[in-house]
C-alpha cells in the first residue's frame, strides 16, 4: 500500500509547565522529524492549532516556522476545536498531494495551568454556548455532561458504580503510560468518596486541566515507504453533526444518546471497509468518565464495550489529562505506538486498526477517524 | 437597512440602560424579550407569518425563515424537567447562589429552556420528569427566567 501517511509523531509529558507554548512546540516538532526520518528542508508546510487566548505567542504557525528556520511554502492556523486537528490532517494530506511536498507538520499546545478554572468558566464556556441564553446559567463542558450522565442514570442505563469503574480503568491504564498526568492507581471507593462537582460528577471522574503539545508530521508516499513498519495510514474519516449547539433548543433531544456519534461511525467504516469487530484500539475524546460510557455505546459499540475492546489504553482524558488545543495530538499519538507495537506495558495484542473519537460540543459534532499500518499487518 | 440599524442603535443604547454591558447581550431578535424580563413577564418566540412558537426569540424565524416576524407570545410556562445537575465550582459570579441547581426543561409548547431551578425544599426532591413552571424573579440582582417545581 502507499499513501500519504503519517510518519512521525510527538508529544511532551503532560503536566504544568514554565515553559511556553513555542518551546513545548518546537521540541516536538524536533522529535517528530527524528521520528519520522525526515529532515527540515523536508518539511515544506506548517499547520497549528490557533493559539489559546492565554498564550503570549499569537500566530504560532509563522512563528515557528521562523524559529526552527523551515523553508516552507504552505502555512495555516486552524481555529481552537477539538476537531481542529481532524481537519488539520485533511489539510495536510490534500497539500502533500496537490503540491507534491514530502512533509507537512502539524503542531498544537495548550498551557491550561494559566488559567484558574473559574476564569475559565466565567470568560470563555459561558460564552462559547449561547451567551445569553445558556451561558449565563454556569453551562461548561463538565455541566453538560452531568445533565446526560443524569438521564442515564434516571433511565437506568448505568450507575454511579459504572462511572466509576471507568474512572479505576483509566487510571490503571495511565500508570502504564510515561506521558500521563494522574499515574498513581486509585479505587471504586477513592473516587466515590471524592467530592461532588457538578452532581452526579466527581472529582475522580474529571479530567484535569493541565499542559502539554504535541507535533505530527504527515509524509508523502514515497517518504512513508521508506518505513512500512512504522507509518501509519489515516484510512477514513467519518464525520456528522447533528445541527445543535451544545444545548438543542428542540424540545425532546437526548442528553446522552450522542446520534453524532453513530452517524460518524457509520461513515467511517463504510469509507474504510471495516466492522466493529475489526477494531483494536479506540482513543476517544471524552473529558469526564460518564461521556466514555455515552460515546462508546453512542457509537455502535456493545454496553460491556470495555470486554472487546480496549479503550483509552493511554489513560483517556480523564487521567493522562486534558490539555485542550494538543489532547488530539495525544489520541493520535497512542494509535501509532499502539498500530507500531511500541506502546509498552499498555500494548494491545496483534492491533491492526486504531480509531480516534473527536467532538465539538456535547458531542454535538463528531469526528471518527480511523488509523491502520501503511503494509497493512499488525503490531507485534 | 439603514432605518432599521438606526432603530437597532436606538435599541442597544436602550438594552445598555437595562442590562448593562450584559449578559444578556443585544440583539435586535431579542430586545423586546430582555425588555419583557426587565418588567417581570416570560414571552416565547411566535412567528407572526408561520405560526411557529421557538425559543430564544432571533431575528429569523427557524422553520420558515421569515425575517423581522418575532412576534413574542405568553406562556404558561408549565413543562417538565427533562434533566438537571448541581454546580459546586462555579464562576465567581455564581458563587453568591452556589451551589446552583441547572435544569433543562421542556414546556408544553415543545420549546426547551435552560435555567435554574430556585427553591431550597425543592433540591432534594427534583427528578428527570418533575412538572415544573417556568417564571421571572430577581436573582443576583436582576429579573430572570428561572424554574420551580410544581
Amino acid at each position: 500500500m502507499t499513501d500519504v501517511a503519517i510518519a512521525g509523531s510527538a508529544v511532551v509529558p503532560i503536566g504544568l509547565y514554565a515553559q511556553p507554548e513555542e518551546d513545548l512546540i518546537m521540541r516536538c516538532v524536533v522529535a517528530a522529524a527524528a521520528d519520522a526520518g525526515v529532515s527540515r528542508s523536508d518539511i515544506r508546510g506548517i499547520i497549528a492549532m490557533a493559539t489559546r487566548p492565554q498564550s503570549v505567542q499569537q500566530y504560532q504557525a509563522a512563528h515557528i516556522a521562523s524559529r526552527l528556520r523551515l523553508d516552507i511554502e504552505f502555512l495555516a492556523e486552524l481555529e481552537v476545536s477539538a476537531l481542529g486537528l481532524c481537519s488539520a490532517l485533511r489539510l495536510a494530506e490534500s497539500v502533500i498531494r496537490d503540491r507534491d511536498i514530502p512533509a507537512v507538520v502539524i503542531v498544537g499546545a495548550s498551557r491550561e495551568s494559566l488559567v484558574p478554572t473559574v476564569d475559565f468558566l466565567e470568560h470563555r464556556t459561558s460564552r462559547t454556548t449561547d451567551a445569553s441564553f445558556v451561558g449565563p446559567f454556569g453551562m461548561a463542558p463538565i455541566a453538560w455532561c452531568a445533565l446526560g450522565a443524569r438521564q442515564l442514570l434516571a433511565s437506568g442505563e448505568a450507575t454511579e458504580e459504572d462511572f466509576a469503574a471507568v474512572s479505576v480503568r483509566l487510571r490503571r491504564n495511565a500508570s502504564m503510560n510515561p506521558v500521563a498526568y494522574f499515574r498513581a492507581p486509585i479505587t471504586a471507593e477513592d473516587v466515590m468518596a471524592s467530592r461532588m462537582v457538578a452532581a452526579p460528577l466527581r472529582l475522580l471522574m474529571i479530567c484535569p486541566r493541565a499542559d502539554g503539545a504535541g507535533a505530527i508530521m504527515v509524509v508523502r508516499p514515497d517518504v512513508a515507504a521508506l518505513r512500512p513498519t512504522r507509518a501509519a495510514v489515516h484510512l477514513a474519516q467519518g464525520l456528522a453533526h447533528d445541527g445543535d449547539n451544545v444545548i438543542s433548543e428542540q424540545a425532546g433531544r437526548s442528553f446522552c444518546e450522542l446520534p453524532s456519534t453513530r452517524v460518524a461511525a457509520e461513515d467511517a467504516f463504510n469509507r474504510a471497509g471495516i466492522d466493529y469487530s475489526d477494531v483494536d484500539v479506540v482513543e476517544p475524546w471524552v473529558p469526564f468518565t460518564p461521556m466514555e460510557i455515552m460515546v462508546m455505546r453512542g457509537l455502535g459499540f456493545p454496553r460491556d464495550y470495555w470486554t472487546t475492546t480496549e479503550v483509552s489504553p493511554s489513560g483517556g482524558l480523564v487521567s493522562r489529562g486534558h490539555p485542550l488545543l494538543a489532547t488530539g495530538f495525544y489520541n493520535v499519538h497512542e494509535v501509532i505506538q499502539q498500530l507500531r507495537g511500541e506502546a509498552g506495558p499498555r500494548q494491545v495484542d496483534a492491533a491492526r486498526v486504531g480509531l480516534t473519537v473527536s467532538e465539538s460540543g456535547n458531542f454535538n459534532g463528531c469526528a471518527v477517524d480511523v488509523f491502520g499500518r501503511l503494509d497493512g499487518r499488525t503490531a507485534n | 437597512m439603514r432605518a432599521r440599524e438606526l432603530q437597532a442603535h436606538d435599541r442597544y443604547q436602550r438594552h445598555q440602560e437595562t442590562w448593562g454591558d450584559g449578559p444578556p447581550y443585544f440583539s435586535e431578535g431579542t430586545f423586546d424579550f430582555w425588555q419583557n424580563i426587565a418588567q417581570g413577564r416570560f414571552t416565547l418566540g411566535h412567528c407572526a407569518a408561520c405560526d411557529s412558537r421557538y425559543f430564544p426569540p432571533r431575528v429569523i424565524c427557524p422553520s420558515c425563515w421569515s425575517a423581522d416576524a418575532v412576534d413574542l407570545v405568553d406562556t404558561p410556562g408549565v413543562g417538565t424537567v427533562v434533566s438537571y445537575t448541581e454546580l459546586h465550582t462555579v464562576s465567581t459570579a455564581l458563587r453568591p447562589i452556589a451551589p446552583v441547581v441547572m435544569v433543562c426543561v421542556d414546556l408544553a409548547e415543545k420549546v426547551r429552556i435552560l435555567t435554574w431551578l430556585l427553591g431550597d425544599d425543592d433540591r432534594g426532591s427534583i427528578a428527570v420528569g418533575s412538572p415544573c413552571r417556568i417564571g421571572v424573579e430577581e436573582v443576583l440582582g436582576a429579573n430572570r427566567f428561572v424554574a420551580r417545581l410544581l
